[in-house]
């Protein structure tokens, strides 16, 4: 089973990724990394979308990745994935190659949600042997904080800014997940760096698909984020017991919920300890926008419960 | 890199690594690990560690890990080749 000791083994024998890398002080990215590959034990190719993690790894000329790797643009992760699957599999034909071999795709979520989206869908669409996996940090962390599909209602960001007229981020965060889940593709799963157990368990399914997988990661960025370096892991893990981000996976269309919090928390004890979300506490509570943040987050994860509960009955 | 030994295994640290962000500090369930004068990892006391790796995963700069010891005693280790100063 992938539990911390076993990964931290794996990574003995082959070091897939390591620390020269300029990523932030409690930066959640590497984390997923680190659990992503050494939760596989075939060889795996590496394709990164532009973002924090591709900038801060390869910086000229060092690299921090110890598999092959390769960056294209901002926008075509899934096709440059796409594209060296396809060379794969016939160099395999062709009997010159004969390894199993992997390969997963990182993005942030401005090249996944916005950017690589159109690359993602097509990628998934014509149905190539791949992992994508979206580290997803809800905003534009590279380049300063800059709002994305993925960043939530009410956070601020440089081009979401707080004001007397505006409270951060007007519109909701865009389900990513869900569109994904609606290419029917093999295996579809949202994870945390908050419950690695979970993590290593969803990559080593989707690794196993003979068909595309997807990963919806939650990795915080203290800076964006605004909370302590070493909140990092904590704070998502509330994300997970406040089902602001519940952990499901969906296999061939069945819904499966892997953690029910045997308390719901409230969801303000998720957005208080962040500073993009100060402004609703401070100066004065903002309680309507607070209740209809918890409103939304009680319907998904209502919807989330009956969609588990009528694929385990359609499943039976 | 310092090694802190008992017996078969090693808990090392490399603090030129660290940057400070308190993770490692803030996670591990024997609370042994803080961070020095100069916001660098550092052990209190060794005899607690149960060596469960926590600290090594959740360290996003690989700058804290376990490892086997190779020859016991008070000597530093170091094995895989990982982090030599
Ligand atoms: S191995 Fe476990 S007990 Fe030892 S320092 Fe690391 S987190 Fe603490
Ligand atoms: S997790 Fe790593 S970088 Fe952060 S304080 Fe600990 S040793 Fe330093």
């Amino acid at each position: 089973m992938p539990n911390t000791k076993v990964l931290a083994i794996r990574e003995e024998r082959e070091k897939r990724f390591t620390g020269a890398h300029a990523l932030c002080a409690g930066c959640g990215t590497p984390i997923a990394v680190r659990a992503v590959l050494n939760a596989i034990e075939e060889p795996v190719v590496v394709v990164t979308a532009t973002g924090c993690l591709e900038v801060a790894t390869t910086r000229y000329p060092t690299t921090a990745w110890n598999v092959p790797w390769l960056h294209v643009a901002f926008e075509n992760a899934a096709a440059v994935a796409s594209g060296i699957e396809s060379a794969y599999r016939v160099l395999r034909r062709r009997g010159v190659l004969s390894k199993e071999i992997r390969f997963v795709a990182f993005a942030g979520d401005g090249g996944t949600y916005d950017i690589g989206l159109q690359a993602l869908s097509g990628a998934l669409e014509r149905g190539h042997r791949f992992l994508y996996v979206c580290c997803d940090n809800e905003a534009y962390m590279n380049t300063g904080n800059q709002r994305s599909g993925a960043t939530p209602i009410a956070a601020q960001t440089t081009t979401a800014p707080v004001g007397e007229e505006s409270f951060g981020k007007i519109q909701r965060r865009k389900d990513l997940t869900e569109i994904v889940v609606a290419h029917r593709i093999p295996y579809v799963a949202q994870a945390s760096i908050g419950d690695w157990y979970d993590l290593a368990s969803k990559v080593r399914k989707a690794i196993s698909q003979d068909g595309p997988s997807f990963i919806n990661v939650m990795t915080s960025c203290p800076r964006g984020w605004g909370h302590d370096s070493n909140q990092t892991v904590k704070i998502t893990r509330l994300a997970i017991e406040t089902c602001f981000w519940p952990l499901f996976e969906v296999e061939d269309g069945r819904w499966t919920l892997n953690y029910i919090p045997e308390e719901k928390l409230p969801v303000e004890m998720w957005l208080r300890p962040q500073k993009r979300f100060a402004h609703l506490f401070e100066p004065q509570e903002k309680t309507e926008l607070l209740r209809e943040i918890q409103k939304h987050v009680d319907r998904d994860w209502e919807r989330l419960l009956q969609r588990c509960e009528v694929s385990a009955g359609a499943s039976v | 890199m310092q090694a802190y030994k008992i017996g078969t295994y090693a808990l090392l640290v490399e603090p030129k690594r660290c940057k400070g962000c308190g993770l490692c500090v803030y996670s591990c369930p024997k609370q042994i690990l803080f961070l020095n004068g100069s916001g660098k990892i550092a052990v209190k006391e060794i005899e607690p560690c149960i060596f469960c790796r926590i600290c090594e995963m959740r360290c996003p700069d690989f700058a804290i890990w376990v490892e086997k010891a190779l020859t016991p005693g008070p000597s530093p280790v170091m094995t895989h080749g990982r982090g030599v100063a």
